[in-house]
Parts: structure tokens; C-alpha cells; sequence
């Protein structure tokens, strides 16, 4: 099982801590400041989104320097020195966890203020900034810090935290996450058969593995 | 708070103006109460309330009268504690009566069963209730009466006078619990003693070494009136102390030209805000960080707060600025630290906290006014046991009949423009603006949230530039396309320099407390053509208004260049 | 690393924390176990305290007295007397001609403290001879 933060959206109080606890830590390590997690808000539901650490990463695929790694523990990390700004790994995400960053020229070599060429409204993976040299930035799970990740020692309800790689489902919560994703159409995993598993839930995890 | 049996929020949004606060909400809410949120917007709490009720935007007064007079209909009344510890209940009564829930529905847009259902669970609750209101009650023409009708419906059910319950009004700032109770207001001394009172004036001015004659028996006048009473002629100096009214305070177009009729207008502050920049004399201040004192939290909590670095360049505290002015205005006024200040001035002066020491606020310590001795533990909870603080010992029911707000929507400007508060900055943003973390994660020009219905029938898309014209100015901001944001209603910040919604917003003050109309005034909204202009037009006027006001600052450098 | 209690100045919660001091500036903060806050802090609290380091961000911090001779003046900086005097004159010619209550003064409801609201409304009501002092409670 991969590692990855996780949140208790009934907790979540949309304060925004996380976000400014996550760039302020990368800020100081000397990465980009951007904050690597977003809150959603619709009407009903917050969440923060942030990188899921796939076990097979299509971002690590797709990257044509091999700026991005899988380590040992279980993150998946991109190089911010190795990476070259071409967002393959941006669009390859099906979780839009990886956007890009730069620093803006603004307030350096004679340039005032930025110049914006662009509405804001523009998708973020199309916009681009003259004179900015911009990196992709995801989630590390503050692997450079070596310590528990930002975001979750900020929150204030304790909605975030951090799912350890040893850390397993009882199966009677897998089950009941699987019946419950079936049951709202959001996953088609045809070997995942609701009545078999409750007699012999280990079998089905074991399936569910293989595919 | 934790330990209440139900929770009713009333147009008051704890997760952008006190998350410590939400969190608060969230644990009560774990530990099994119930909650109500009341507010037009779908606020962030009203997600995990058990009750949301979208009242339309200004219409508090009907709802809170129509929530009475569902409490007592449906006789979820205490008629013992109304009887030994309230008065004027009848006459309460004869106004309440009118509003029923069905005769008001037309109004506030609230189902009647709703209602029913909401009174229950606010009346019912065990072991108690608390009411919690913030700007969203404040903020309107008719918000002391808003407030009088939520503090009878709290004695009514009783549940007031026990631990965990009553009213809790929230406080924006950070010490504006403080500067009330220290006498910054025009008709109380410290400790809300009123000026009116000889006797109390008397006091005063033995401690303050003058004749009882220099102390005036009149309540002096409001800061939101400053403007209308320059014009009048009224006022010819304003000494600014702490505040960037040109910022904050509404209508602020027609009040810069008001302040430069006058014959002297001082700032004392730390930073070179829209206010300095208009001043006659500007005093330097420390600010936070760089001097010591006590703040009191909105739970009438003393805290101290220590400084942490020196001074920088000339500046000094602000007693040691305005104590030196009195000197040379020929009234000596001396003191060697805020120690002395706290117990001269307020300890000695106020019987309800000459218990808090500056030994007993040491580290985390603190102590919760009413505190009269030096060895009472504070007091969390006022008016025990329905002992009210009235001449007769009871509280007073009052009601009133509901208004319209002061500007109404109509064709030319359809929505209602309604001021709240962006999570991450705080009042005028001269504090928060110059944070690098807190000025990357929302920066200008603002926000405008706007319902996904009233944006699409305008063209606008998310984070698309506008510009939202009322009667009074037009700015350019961001739209937020948000479905929390009820349709015909539109929310902005006022931090915002660029995106200034008080160029916006309609300066008429309520008669009783003369907060102003914040949260009510008619707009519209319109999307700006050329996007790409529209961004590089917002950069502009946020650049100019940085190099203007880094300009004026500027000349303090240059005596320094001289100098050398 | 120096550490200096404080409450935080940004709402009426009332957490509170550590500045965390290094050479005279303010370089993190670390939450206290206060009443209210319990050991947590908000995005404010957590990362509210480099302007006190003046950043420049978005304006400077005033660090001398400064006054212009008339309004269409430019503001230029003076000396402390300076200044101070001049306020004092003209208050008093205000005092003179209009009476007290053509003065209006504030206190300040932010990080101030309560103390140097306790000598402003002295100074309003023993040396003025006014009741015009607010705060802005209602903003």
C-alpha cells in the first residue's frame, strides 16, 4: 500500500492552514513556495486534493528526463533542478495533483511589475509567464524535511494526516468502501463481487491485487 | 462552547474570521450537539449543520422576531426564570406577537416548518444552548435591535445564567473587547462606567489630578460619524490613532475629501497606510512584536503579550507618544512601563479586574473579568443564575418591528453587496499585506463571490476580471463563482486596496450604536471585455498605489541622505 | 534562538505563542498551550509575524515622525520635538477656538494593547476635556 495524506472532510473547517503551513516549508528548504495541496470547496463537500503517490505513477512515466522517482518508502518525488517544464506529468496526472510553478520576474532586472498576457481564467496547465523558468511542483510528503509532513502538524482540527504504507484497511472497511463506490457507479471493477465477499472478504482483497 | 447541547450561528462565519473558533464548533458538533446556522450565505458550517436556514440578506430583525414568537407559540418558554429575572415581557410580547412564522416567510424566505423545527432544537437542547452572532448582525441599520430580540430569546428559554449557554457576540479584532472595556468608547470610562455619572466622574478625576469641571459630562461622538461631522463643522482635528479609516470605514471616496477640510489630522501608526498618506503629521509607532501589554480576547479573557524585538529607527510606544504630547499641552502625564499603566489606570479604577495582576497573566495565565480580588479564579460565565447586572437585578425584554435596509436592490443595480472577511488578512491588510506567506496565498485585486446562476446570465467564468459599480464607485476584482453565495447576493472582502469594496458600500450609520450599513447595499456586476487588459490594468493601479505610497514614505530616507 | 510569548493580534480568539527571535528578527512562531487555542494555530497565527520585520510587501513601515508645512505640501521628515509641538499647538488653537469636542481622537482596537488605549482616553478626557474617543468596534 502506498503512503499519502489523507483527509477527514467532516473535520475540514477550510481554514487554508495546511496550504500556507506546506508553502512555508518549501519555501524554506529553497523549493518552489507553491502550495502543493488545494482545498476544494463545492457546496457540501471540502477536501483537500494533493497527490495520491500511485503505485504505478503515470507521471513517472511520462517524464522525458526521469525528474521524477519513486522512492523506496513509497512518495513519489520530483527533482525541481531536473525538471524541464514540459507538464507532460501535469496532464498525464488523472488527479490534477501536479501543477507548475515559477518565480515571477516581477521586481527584478528593471521589470516593475508583471506584465500578464493571459486571463487569469485560463487553465492552468496553458498558462505561461515570459522570462519564467517554471518547474512542476506535487506533493513530497516533505520527504526533504525528514519529518511528518507540514500540512498535517498545521491543521487545526486534525482532519489531515498522514496514511503510513504498513498502515492496512480492516476488510470490513475495504469492504464497505468498495460496496459503497459500486454502488454510486464510481468504479466498474468487475471481479469485485459484493455478495462473494462478504462470505470470504480475503479472497476478493487478493483479486483486487492481482488486477 | 464545546459542552453546549446546540449551537445557533447566526450571521456569523466562524472559518474565515476565527478558525480557532470552528474548530471549536467542530468538536461540539463530535461530541453530539446540534447545530443551526442562519445566514443567506451557505456558509462553511452550515455543511456539517444539522439545520441550515438561507434567510434573505438583511432581514434579520423579522427572523429573530419570528423565531421568538415561534419559541413562545409552540411554549418552549421559561415562564419561571421570565417571571423572577426578566421584565417587560407583555409589552415584548405585543411587538413579537405580530411575527409569526407563516406571516413572515414573504420576508425572510424561511419555511414556517423550518422555523418550528429550528426553535425546538434551539429551546429544547440539553444541557443548553448558545446564540453566537458576529458582523452579520452588526453591520446593519437595524443591529441593536437584532441583538436585543437574540438576548430576550435567550432569557425567555433560559438559556442564559448557566454554564455553557447565553449569547456570545464575537469580536473581529483582535482587542476590540479591550478597547472597549479600557474606555476607548465616547461614553464609558474603563470598566463601562459611564460618563454621565458625577459621581464616577468625580473618581476619575481625583486619580487624574484635575478639577471634576475639565472632565465633560456629555458622551462625546463616534468614529463613523467623523466624516458628516466635519462637515458640519463640528470636528476640526482627528487624531488617528491605530486605524486606517480610508481603508475600512465605508463610502471611503466621499471621506477622503471630508478629512482634507481639516485643520489637523495625525496618524499614529506603524505603517504607511491610505490614511497616513493623507495626514498632516504622521507619529511612529512599535507595533506588535515590539512592546508589551495585555490584549482581552472576546471572551472578556486578560492575556499579556510580550515584545520581541526592539524598536525600530525612531519610533516609540504609543502611551510614551501620547503621554509626551500631553506634557507639552501642559497636563503632566507620566509612567515608567505598561505595568504601572494596567495598574494605575485600570486595576485601581475598575473593582471588576483588580484581580488581574500582570503576576497572574505570567506565561499562559489569564484571567476572565469580572476578576475583583486578587485571588478570584475569573469568571467564564456572566448573570449565574439570572443575576443580571440591571439596577433591579433583571433583564430587559425589548422588541422591535422590522425595517427595510436603507438601499434596495432595483433594476439599475440588482444585487446586494455584502461585506465579509477573506481568511487570511486581516482589517486593512497593513499588517497581513506585508506577510509573504499570507499575500501568496490571496493577493489583489480581492474576490467577489458571486452564485453560479447571477455569474452565467452575465458571462462571467470563474476568476474572470469584473468590475462591480454602485451609486457610490466602480472597482475592478476577481470573481469567485461560488454556489455557496445565494443568487442575487454578491460577497467581498474589504481587505482588498485595489479591489476596495468600501468605494462601494453606503455610509448610513444605525441610530442606536451608529455601526455602519456594511452588509447592505445594491451593485451590479459586469464582465470586463478585454480579460488580458483587465489583468495588466489591475497590476497597474495595485503597482501605482504601492510606489505612491512608497514614495511618501520615501521622504523619511532622504533627511537621512542629507545628513550623511 | 530567543523565544517571547505573545498574543496573537490578528482576532478576538486570543491564541497564544512564541515568536521565535533570531538577530533581532522575528523568524517563525510556535504555538503555547494558551486557553483558548490549545496549542494550535491558524495560517494568521503560524505566519503573521514577518511584517514586523519590514518586509515591503505591500507598504513601508513609518520608522520617523514625518508632517508637511501645508496640505498641498509633500510629507518630509522631522525631529520628534518637532512635531510633537506641533501637534500640541494646534490642538490647542483647535481647544481655543472650537472648544474640546471639535477634537476627535480614537483608540485602537489592534495590536496596541490595552494599556495605550487606558492613556489615550486619560489624555482625551483629563487633557483634552472631550468624551470623542472610539474605536472601531464598529467596522
Amino acid at each position: 500500500m502506498n503512503r499519502f495524506i489523507a483527509i477527514q472532510p467532516s473535520r475540514c473547517v477550510a481554514c487554508g492552514t495546511c496550504r500556507a503551513a506546506c508553502s512555508e516549508g518549501h519555501k524554506r528548504a529553497g523549493l518552489q513556495k507553491e502550495p502543493r495541496l488545494a482545498l476544494y470547496e463545492s457546496r457540501d463537500v471540502v477536501a483537500s486534493l494533493t497527490c495520491h503517490h500511485c503505485e504505478g505513477a503515470p507521471c513517472l512515466l511520462a517524464c522525458p528526463v526521469n525528474a521524477i522517482r519513486h522512492d523506496p518508502d513509497g512518495c513519489v518525488r520530483i527533482d525541481e533542478a531536473h525538471c524541464i517544464g514540459c507538464k507532460l506529468c501535469a496532464v498525464s496526472c488523472p488527479f490534477g495533483a501536479i501543477h507548475m510553478a515559477g518565480t515571477p520576474v516581477a521586481g527584478v532586472a528593471g521589470v516593475e511589475y508583471s506584465t500578464p498576457t493571459f486571463p487569469a481564467s485560463l487553465d492552468p496547465i496553458l498558462q505561461w509567464e515570459v522570462g519564467v523558468y517554471s518547474a512542476a511542483v506535487k506533493c513530497d510528503l516533505c520527504a526533504y524535511d525528514n519529518c511528518q509532513p507540514h500540512c498535517v502538524r498545521a491543521c487545526i482540527t486534525e482532519a489531515l494526516r498522514l496514511v503510513e504504507a504498513d498502515e492496512e484497511l480492516s476488510d470490513d472497511e475495504t469492504y464497505e468502501k468498495r460496496s459503497r463506490a459500486l454502488e454510486a457507479g464510481l468504479v466498474m471493477l468487475e471481479d469485485f463481487d459484493p455478495e462473494g465477499s462478504e462470505d470470504n472478504p480475503e479472497e476478493n482483497q487478493e483479486g483486487g491485487d492481482e488486477a | 462552547m464545546e459542552d453546549a447541547g446546540c449551537l445557533f450561528l447566526f450571521g456569523y462565519n466562524p472559518n474565515t474570521s476565527h478558525p480557532l473558533v470552528a474548530r471549536r464548533v467542530v468538536k461540539a458538533k463530535e461530541k453530539g450537539a446540534k447545530i443551526i446556522v442562519a445566514d443567506p450565505r451557505f456558509i462553511e458550517t452550515a455543511r456539517i449543520a444539522d439545520l441550515y436556514m438561507p434567510l434573505r440578506n438583511g432581514t434579520n430583525v423579522a427572523f429573530l422576531n419570528s423565531f421568538a414568537n415561534t419559541i413562545v407559540n409552540e411554549g418552549l418558554i421559561d415562564e419561571d426564570f421570565i417571571n423572577e429575572h426578566t421584565l417587560g415581557f407583555d409589552e415584548w410580547w405585543q411587538t413579537i406577537e405580530k411575527y409569526t412564522p407563516e406571516s413572515t416567510q414573504s420576508i425572510t424566505g424561511i419555511d414556517p416548518g423550518m422555523m418550528r423545527e429550528a426553535a425546538h432544537m434551539y429551546a429544547t437542547a440539553e444541557p443548553s444552548s448558545i446564540i453566537c452572532w458576529g458582523m452579520g448582525v452588526c453591520q446593519h441599520r437595524q443591529n441593536v435591535e437584532a441583538v436585543h430580540t437574540c438576548a430576550a430569546i435567550a432569557c425567555v428559554t433560559h438559556q442564559i445564567g448557566k454554564p455553557n449557554s447565553g449569547v456570545a457576540p464575537v469580536r473581529g479584532q483582535n482587542n476590540v473587547q479591550g478597547a472597549c472595556d479600557m474606555g476607548a468608547l465616547p461614553n464609558f470610562f474603563p470598566g463601562y462606567q459611564k460618563v454621565t455619572d458625577p459621581d464616577v466622574r468625580q473618581k476619575f478625576a481625583d486619580n487624574w489630578n484635575v478639577p471634576v469641571e475639565q472632565l465633560s459630562g456629555e458622551v462625546g461622538f463616534k468614529v463613523s460619524d467623523v466624516g458628516h461631522l466635519i462637515d458640519e463643522g463640528k470636528v476640526h482635528a482627528f487624531y488617528n490613532f491605530g486605524e486606517d479609516p480610508l481603508q475600512t470605514e465605508p463610502d471611503a471616496k466621499h471621506l477622503e475629501e471630508q478629512f482634507s477640510k481639516l485643520d489637523l489630522f495625525v496618524c499614529q501608526d506603524i505603517f504607511m497606510t491610505q490614511s497616513c498618506e493623507k495626514a498632516d503629521v504622521i507619529l511612529p509607532a512599535t507595533s506588535w512584536g515590539e512592546h508589551e501589554g495585555v490584549f482581552t480576547a472576546c471572551d472578556r479573557t486578560f492575556q499579556r503579550f510580550t515584545a520581541a524585538v526592539p524598536p525600530k529607527g525612531e519610533c516609540k510606544h504609543d502611551w510614551q507618544i501620547i503621554c509626551e504630547l500631553a506634557q507639552r499641552m501642559g497636563y503632566d502625564m507620566h509612567y515608567e512601563n505598561t505595568q504601572e499603566i494596567w495598574d494605575k489606570e485600570c486595576r485601581e479604577m475598575w473593582s471588576g479586574a483588580y484581580g488581574a495582576t500582570y503576576e497572574k497573566m505570567e506565561g499562559v495565565g489569564h484571567a476572565q473579568w469580572p476578576c475583583p480580588t486578587l485571588d478570584h479564579p475569573g469568571t467564564p460565565d456572566l448573570f449565574l443564575n439570572g443575576a443580571f447586572t440591571t439596577p433591579e437585578g433583571k433583564a430587559h425584554l425589548i422588541a422591535h418591528d422590522y425595517e427595510d435596509p436603507s438601499e434596495m436592490p432595483d433594476d439599475e443595480y440588482p444585487l446586494v453587496l455584502c461585506t465579509v472577511r477573506e481568511v487570511g488578512h486581516y482589517s486593512c491588510r497593513s499588517m497581513t499585506g506585508n506577510c509573504d506567506q499570507l499575500s501568496n496565498l490571496a493577493e489583489e485585486p480581492g474576490f467577489v463571490h458571486i452564485n453560479p446562476d447571477d455569474a452565467l446570465k452575465r458571462g462571467i467564468n470563474n476568476d474572470d476580471l469584473v468590475w462591480v459599480y454602485s451609486r457610490r464607485g466602480k472597482i475592478i476584482t476577481r470573481a469567485f463563482v461560488d454556489d455557496r453565495a445565494n443568487e442575487g447576493a454578491v460577497y467581498m472582502t474589504y481587505q482588498w486596496w485595489v479591489g476596495k469594496c468600501n468605494d462601494l458600500t453606503i455610509h448610513r450609520v444605525d441610530s442606536r450604536s451608529h455601526t455602519p450599513e456594511d452588509k447592505f447595499c445594491a451593485v451590479d456586476v459586469e464582465l470586463v471585455d478585454d480579460q488580458t487588459w483587465a489583468e495588466q490594468h489591475a497590476e497597474e493601479l495595485y503597482m501605482r498605489l504601492k510606489q505612491r505610497l512608497a514614495d511618501e514614505a520615501g521622504a523619511q530616507y532622504e533627511y537621512e541622505m542629507d545628513l550623511a | 534562538m530567543e523565544k517571547h510569548m505573545v498574543v496573537c493580534p490578528y482576532c478576538g480568539t486570543g491564541c497564544k505563542f512564541n515568536l521565535l527571535v533570531e538577530n533581532d528578527l522575528v523568524v517563525g512562531a510556535e504555538p503555547l498551550n494558551g486557553l483558548t487555542n490549545e496549542g494550535f494555530l491558524c495560517l494568521k497565527g503560524w505566519f503573521g509575524y514577518d511584517f514586523i520585520n519590514d518586509t515591503r510587501i505591500l507598504t513601508p513601515r513609518i520608522l520617523h515622525p514625518m508632517m508637511r508645512e501645508s496640505k498641498d505640501k509633500p510629507l518630509k521628515r522631522v525631529t520628534w520635538d518637532e512635531a510633537l509641538d506641533f501637534v500640541a499647538k494646534k490642538l490647542l488653537e483647535v481647544k481655543e477656538k472650537y472648544g474640546p469636542d471639535a477634537i476627535m481622537t480614537t483608540g485602537s482596537s489592534r495590536g496596541t494593547g490595552n494599556e495605550s488605549n487606558l492613556v489615550m482616553q486619560r489624555f482625551a478626557r483629563a487633557c483634552i476635556g472631550t468624551n470623542n474617543i472610539d474605536n472601531c468596534a464598529r467596522t
